[in-house]
C-alpha cells in the first residue's frame, strides 16, 4: 500500500508541476471517477472471478440515465445520479439473474453480448440517447443550489465519492459477503457445501459492481456535461479488466493503479501515442507471465547463492 | 424477398461456420476460448492487404503467407505464454489481452479506414430463379465449403487431427501414450486462429473490414459454435448458418440497425435454453431407444 500511495503521489506531483491548476483537477477528478468503476470491476472480477466485459458499458447506463433523466425531466443531480445508479444496478441484477447458472467462460459471453446489445442501444435508439451525436448540454453538478462548474470546484465531489467507493471495497474484502464471494471465486461447490448459495453470492457481487459502475458514469456525465457512445464500446471493458491484471487482480491496491493507468492512457496520452494500449495489454500478459512463476525456488535459489557468498567470504 | 434472405444468410453463415469450426477446433483441444478470435479474422486480412499492396503479390500467395504469419503468432503465443497460465480466468484474460492489443495495433498500422482487397473475385450475377447472387459469393461459399471439408477430414484422417482428438478427450491419457499434447494443443490453438484469418482474407475482397470489425464477427463466431454445442463441427455448421439466416431475417423483416443486436439476444437466449434442450432432446432419445428394445 506504501509503495502504491508513493508511486501515485510522485504521478501527482509531475502532473502538479507540468499542468495548468484547471487541468491538473480535471484529471483528478477522472481519475477519482475511474477508480469508482474500478472498484466495481474489482468486486466482481478480484474477488468474484467473474470477467465482466460489459462494466464500461455499465458505466455508459448510469450516465446516459442521469443525462437523459436531467435533460428531459429536469431532474436536479441530487436525484438524477441515484437514478443512474439504479439504472445500472438493475440491468446488471436482470443480466445476472438471466445468466445465474452460467459457468464461467459462458458468463464472459454473455457479458461480451450484452455490452455490444447496450452499445447498439446507446447508439441506435436515437429519441433516447441522441444516438451518434450524444447528449449535449447536461447541466453541472449542484449541491443546495451551489453549482459546481470548474474543475476546482467538482474534484473534491469525485474525490470524496472516490474514498467512499475505495472504503467500501475495503470494507467488503473483510466482510463474511466480501470473503464468501472469493472463497466462490476460488472453489464454487466447496461454498456450496457450507449451506452458501454461490449463485445469489454472484448476484449480489453483480449488483454491487453494477452499481458502483452506475455511479461513475452518472457522476461523468453531469461533470463531463456530454455523453457519447464512443467511449462505452467493449474494448474500454477489456482495458480495464487489463489494468487491474497490472496492478494485481484481487487486491486492492490494483483499484488506484488501474485508475492511473486508465486516466494516463486514456485521457492524457490519447492522440499523442498510438502504442499505449498495445503496451499496456502486453504488460497485462507479462504480467500474469510472471505471476505463474513460483517464488519458493527462486528464493531458496537466491539465499543458496547468496549463502555460498558468505561462506567464501 | 424470402428466398433472397435466406440466400444471403446462407452465405454469410457460411463464413460464421468457418470461423466457429475454428473456435470449436480450438476449445475442444485446449478448454481455452480464444476471445481474440474475431481480431485475428481482421489481423489476417489487414497482413494479407499489407502484403499485397507493399509486396506487390498476388492475392493467393499474399493470403497464405498472411494464415502462415498468424498461425505461427498465435502457435507462439499459445505455447510459450498461455500454457504457463494456470487457472483458466487468467488464460481467458490472457487472450482478451491478446485481443485488446492486436485491436489497437491494427489501428496504429492501419488506420481507421475501412479497407479491401480491389477486384479479386470475377464480376457478375448469377440468377437462380428469384434469387441473384454473385460470382464472387458463390465462390466464397464453396471455397469455404472446401475449406469445412479439409479441416473435418484433418481431424478425422490424420494422424496430427487424431493426436488432437485424443488430446481433447482425455489430456492425461494422451500424454501417457507418448503424443507431446503440449504442442497439439498450441498446434490446435493456432489452427483455430489460422481459420479464422483465412475466413477474413476469403470475405476482405467482398467485405469492408477496419481495425475494430473484429468484436462483432467474433460473438457471431461465439453464437455459431454455441447453437452447435461448442464441441460439434457439424454442430458448428449449422450454427454458422442459423446464425446467418436469422440475422439476413432480422436486417430483411425488422430493421439493419436492430439486426446485431438481434443475433446477440438470440445467443443469450440460447445460453440459457440450451440445457434445458439438450435435456428435452436427450429424453426424447432415451424413449425412442427404449421403445425399440
Amino acid at each position: 500500500m506504501l509503495w502504491t500511495a508513493g508511486l501515485l503521489g510522485t504521478c501527482a506531483i509531475i502532473m502538479a508541476a507540468t499542468m495548468s491548476p484547471s487541468q491538473f483537477w480535471r484529471v483528478g477528478s477522472l481519475f477519482c471517477l475511474g477508480l469508482i468503476a474500478l472498484a466495481g470491476l474489482h468486486v466482481l472480477t478480484g474477488l468474484a472471478r467473474v470477467i465482466s466485459l460489459y462494466h464500461v458499458a455499465l458505466v455508459g447506463v448510469g450516465a446516459y440515465t442521469a443525462g437523459a433523466l436531467s435533460l428531459s425531466v429536469g431532474l436536479c443531480p441530487i436525484l438524477s445520479v441515484p437514478a443512474g445508479v439504479l439504472a445500472a444496478a438493475a440491468i446488471s441484477f436482470v443480466l445476472a439473474k438471466l445468466a445465474g447458472s452460467l459457468q464461467d467462460h459462458y458468463l464472459t459471453l454473455a457479458t461480451l453480448a450484452a455490452s455490444e446489445i447496450l452499445t447498439n442501444i446507446f447508439r441506435g435508439a436515437t429519441g433516447l440517447t441522441g444516438g451518434a451525436n450524444g447528449l449535449v448540454g447536461i447541466p453541472p453538478l449542484s449541491i443546495a443550489g451551489l453549482v459546481l462548474f470548474s474543475p476546482q470546484d467538482y474534484f473534491p465531489v469525485c474525490a470524496a465519492f472516490a474514498v467512499g467507493a475505495l472504503c467500501v471495497a475495503w470494507a467488503l474484502q473483510r466482510s463474511f459477503l466480501g470473503k464468501a464471494l472469493r472463497a466462490a471465486g476460488d472453489a464454487g461447490v466447496l461454498v456450496e457445501t457450507l449451506g452458501i448459495d454461490s449463485i445469489d453470492l454472484r448476484l449480489a457481487g453483480f449488483v454491487i459492481g453494477g452499481s458502483f459502475a452506475g455511479l461513475a458514469g452518472a457522476l461523468a456525465a453531469h461533470v463531463d456535461g456530454f455523453v457519447g457512445p464512443e467511449s462505452f464500446g467493449v474494448d474500454r471493458s477489456m482495458a480495464y479488466l487489463c489494468f487491474l491484471v497490472i496492478g494485481g487482480l484481487g487486491k486492492l491496491r490494483s483499484v488506484p493503479v488501474a485508475a492511473a493507468l486508465a486516466v494516463i492512457a486514456v485521457e492524457i496520452l490519447r492522440g499523442i501515442v498510438g502504442w499505449q494500449m498495445v503496451i499496456l495489454a502486453c504488460a497485462a500478459v507479462a504480467t500474469l507471465y510472471l505471476r505463474s512463476w513460483t517464488m519458493p525456488p527462486l528464493f531458496a535459489w537466491m539465499k543458496r547463492r547468496l549463502g555460498a557468498k558468505a561462506g567464501v567470504a | 424477398m424470402l428466398t433472397q434472405q435466406l440466400a444471403n444468410g446462407l452465405t454469410t453463415g457460411l463464413i460464421y461456420s468457418l470461423l466457429a469450426i475454428g473456435l470449436v477446433m480450438a476449445y475442444s483441444t485446449t478448454k481455452v476460448i480464444n476471445f481474440a478470435h474475431g481480431e485475428l479474422f481482421v489481423f489476417g486480412a489487414f497482413i494479407g492487404l499489407t502484403l499485397q499492396r507493399q509486396g506487390h503479390l498476388p492475392f493467393a500467395v499474399a493470403a497464405g503467407l498472411a494464415v502462415l504469419v498468424v498461425f505461427v503468432f498465435v502457435g507462439m503465443f499459445a505455447y510459450l505464454i498461455l500454457w504457463k497460465l494456470k487457472s483458466s480466468l487468467e488464460r481467458s484474460i490472457a487472450t482478451i489481452a491478446l485481443g485488446l492489443a492486436l485491436r489497437d495495433l491494427m489501428l496504429v498500422l492501419f488506420g481507421s479506414d475501412s479497407e479491401s482487397f480491389v477486384a479479386v473475385y470475377p464480376g457478375g450475377t448469377l440468377s437462380l430463379g428469384t434469387i441473384t447472387v454473385s460470382y464472387a459469393t458463390v465462390l466464397v461459399c464453396l471455397a469455404s465449403l472446401v475449406l469445412l471439408a479439409a479441416t473435418s477430414l484433418f481431424v478425422h484422417r490424420t494422424r496430427y487431427g487424431i493426436w488432437m482428438r485424443a488430446t481433447a478427450q482425455n489430456e492425461q491419457l494422451a500424454a501417457m501414450a507418448g503424443i507431446p499434447t503440449h504442442q497439439v494443443q498450441a498446434g490446435a490453438f493456432a489452427g483455430g486462429a489460422a481459420l479464422a484469418a483465412l475466413a477474413g482474407l476469403l470475405v476482405t475482397p467482398q467485405w469492408q473490414v477496419y481495425y475494430g470489425a473484429g468484436t462483432v464477427v467474433g460473438l457471431k463466431a461465439f453464437t455459431a459454435a454455441l447453437i452447435g454445442g461448442f464441441g460439434s463441427f457439424r454442430g458448428a455448421l449449422l450454427g454458422g448458418i442459423v446464425v446467418g439466416v436469422v440475422e439476413a431475417l432480422l436486417a430483411g423483416y425488422v430493421s439493419s440497425t436492430w439486426k446485431d443486436s438481434g443475433v446477440y439476444v438470440f445467443l443469450i437466449l440460447v445460453m440459457l435454453l440450451m440445457p434445458r434442450l439438450a435435456s428435452v432432446v436427450r429424453k426424447v432419445q432415451l424413449a425412442w431407444e427404449r421403445n425399440r428394445e
